[in-house]
């Protein structure tokens, strides 16, 4: 018995033993791994972080001066370090116009970042697609204007968006008269990058295809469209603002046209939609009689002090306490000749809105 | 770059590069002559930090220019309603933002001199 207990004795122990051994080995070799790894991850951190750091004073002083993006000389560029250069030319040009943009550009050409764009669009992944497509803009590349002009369809919202923003900086009028059409249907575009588009394309060469496209647009898509109106010229914005409040009695398409009536245009249909079934198109209606301050609205604006949605109330009696040719006796005046409660209530809050109580 | 342009055109810069480094940049430290600021911040958004400096007793004169990639009109609206004094939109300009930036901090001067 004792033999054999000594002998199973020895051999869990040996087992023992080599485990021990073998979990001592792995995390001693796992440590020095993990150690490795740390040390050259930021190594390689710091190393980028001086490479960009180089890059973004070349850019810097190339930005502020022709002559410096022309001549100062360029720190080497390593294969591995290019798409950090292309990252961080992109941010630098996103963020600057005029010829600081143009000085960039210089520059981007010397560092052969065309090439590395063209590269990075030959490439199925949508990621490098986006990047390749936004530099080509940023570039004014015309080159690859066809094969870009297809990505605009592309379901991807982020690289449709970059396209048509491409599309617009290489050629404005070209560009303009392709994306604005499509601005209805693409809602997942973000407002905002539209908005810049448009305004990057200047009012002069938006306001002509905005005018079209929002004219044959069903009154869905115009309600939409016109809140982009503002980026065009004031006088087509006037003539269609006219147009449409002449032409429809859709009560969304009136509210986004009155919101945008700067003018005495189309004021006769103006003052009729004080009467519209809609309490929110009366609302916006007396809010631009208000604006336009003519004598002749004081009485149409005092008719709808006794509206019976209180916001209508509210905009008149605001409009009313802000026509220029009435003074704090003609206001109070006016509010003590007023019958009906409603009318004197929203009155009295609108006066003391301006320091009038 | 803007840190490189702005050193370049003489100023003294403080970076902050978040809503929260910048909000801590108000509660301690001095007023300085202008404070430019984007909207879209981490942690705390531009619009916040305007309100913060216009409710701070050392820092509610400090004039703000705004630089931000928004572009409709209820972001600049909002901004100047809140007490911005200029808003820049990007793509910017450099000499365009640093002739803004030399005629604020003129007005700022000769308010303070008055004030």
């Amino acid at each position: 018995m004792d033999w054999l207990f000594r002998s199973e004795f020895d051999a869990i122990t040996t087992i023992a033993l080599w485990s021990i051994a073998a979990v001592v080995v792995t995390t001693v070799v796992l440590f020095v791994y993990t150690l490795g790894l740390r040390y050259v991850t930021v190594v390689s951190a710091r190393r980028r972080r001086a490479f960009l750091g180089n890059w973004r004073d070349v850019f810097s002083a190339a930005a502020l001066s022709t002559e410096a993006a022309r001549r100062q000389e360029l720190p080497r560029l390593r294969r591995v370090d290019r798409l950090d250069l292309l990252e961080e030319w992109s941010r630098a040009r996103s963020v600057v116009d005029g010829s600081a943009a143009d000085n960039l550009n210089i520059l981007a050409v010397r560092a052969g970042i065309p090439e590395l764009a063209a590269g990075l669009f030959e490439q199925r992944r949508v990621q490098s697609q986006i990047m390749a497509v936004q530099t080509f803009g940023y570039l004014r590349d015309a080159s690859h204007y066809g094969a870009i002009a297809a990505l605009v369809e592309s379901p991807s919202t982020a690289l449709s968006i970059t396209a048509a923003t491409s599309l617009v900086e290489i050629d404005p009028a070209r560009g303009v008269a392709l994306v604005v059409p499509m601005i209805a249907a693409r809602r997942d575009w973000p407002r905002n990058r539209v908005s810049i588009l448009l305004r990057e394309a200047g009012t002069d060469i938006v306001s002509e295809p905005m005018y079209r496209t929002i004219r044959s647009a069903n009154n869905k898509d115009k309600t939409y469209l016109l809140q982009f109106a503002r980026l065009i010229e004031s006088e087509v914005r006037d003539a269609l603002v006219e147009e449409l409040i002449r032409e429809t009695n859709d009560a969304a398409v009136l509210t986004a046209a009155l919101k945008l009536v700067s003018g005495y245009r189309g004021v006769p249909r103006i003052a009729s939609l004080t009467q519209h079934k809609a309490w929110y198109v009366r609302m916006q209606a007396a809010k631009v009689l208000g604006r336009i301050g003519q004598q002749e609205h004081l009485a149409i604006l005092e008719s709808l002090l006794d509206d019976p949605e209180w916001w209508v109330r509210y905009r008149a009696a605001q409009s009313i306490a802000s026509l220029p040719f009435l003074g704090p006796n003609e206001l109070r005046r006016l509010q003590g000749r007023q019958t009906d409660p409603f009318a004197v209530d929203i009155l009295q809050q609108s006066f003391a809105e301006v320091g009038l109580a | 770059m803007l840190d490189f342009l702005l050193r370049r055109a003489g100023y003294d810069v403080i970076a902050a590069p978040n809503g929260r480094d910048a909000q801590a940049a108000i509660r301690n430290l001095p007023p300085v002559d202008v404070v430019l600021l984007d909207l879209m911040l981490p942690y705390v958004s531009g619009y916040q930090l305007i309100e913060e400096i216009r409710s701070d007793h050392d820092w509610q004169y400090v004039p703000i220019v705004v630089l931000s990639g928004k572009v409709l009109e209820e972001d600049v609206v909002q901004a100047l309603d809140l007490g911005a004094n200029d808003y820049v939109t990007k793509p910017f300009r450099p000499e365009e933002l640093l002739a803004r930036l030399r005629r604020i901090v003129a007005d700022h001067e000769r308010l303070a001199a008055i004030r």
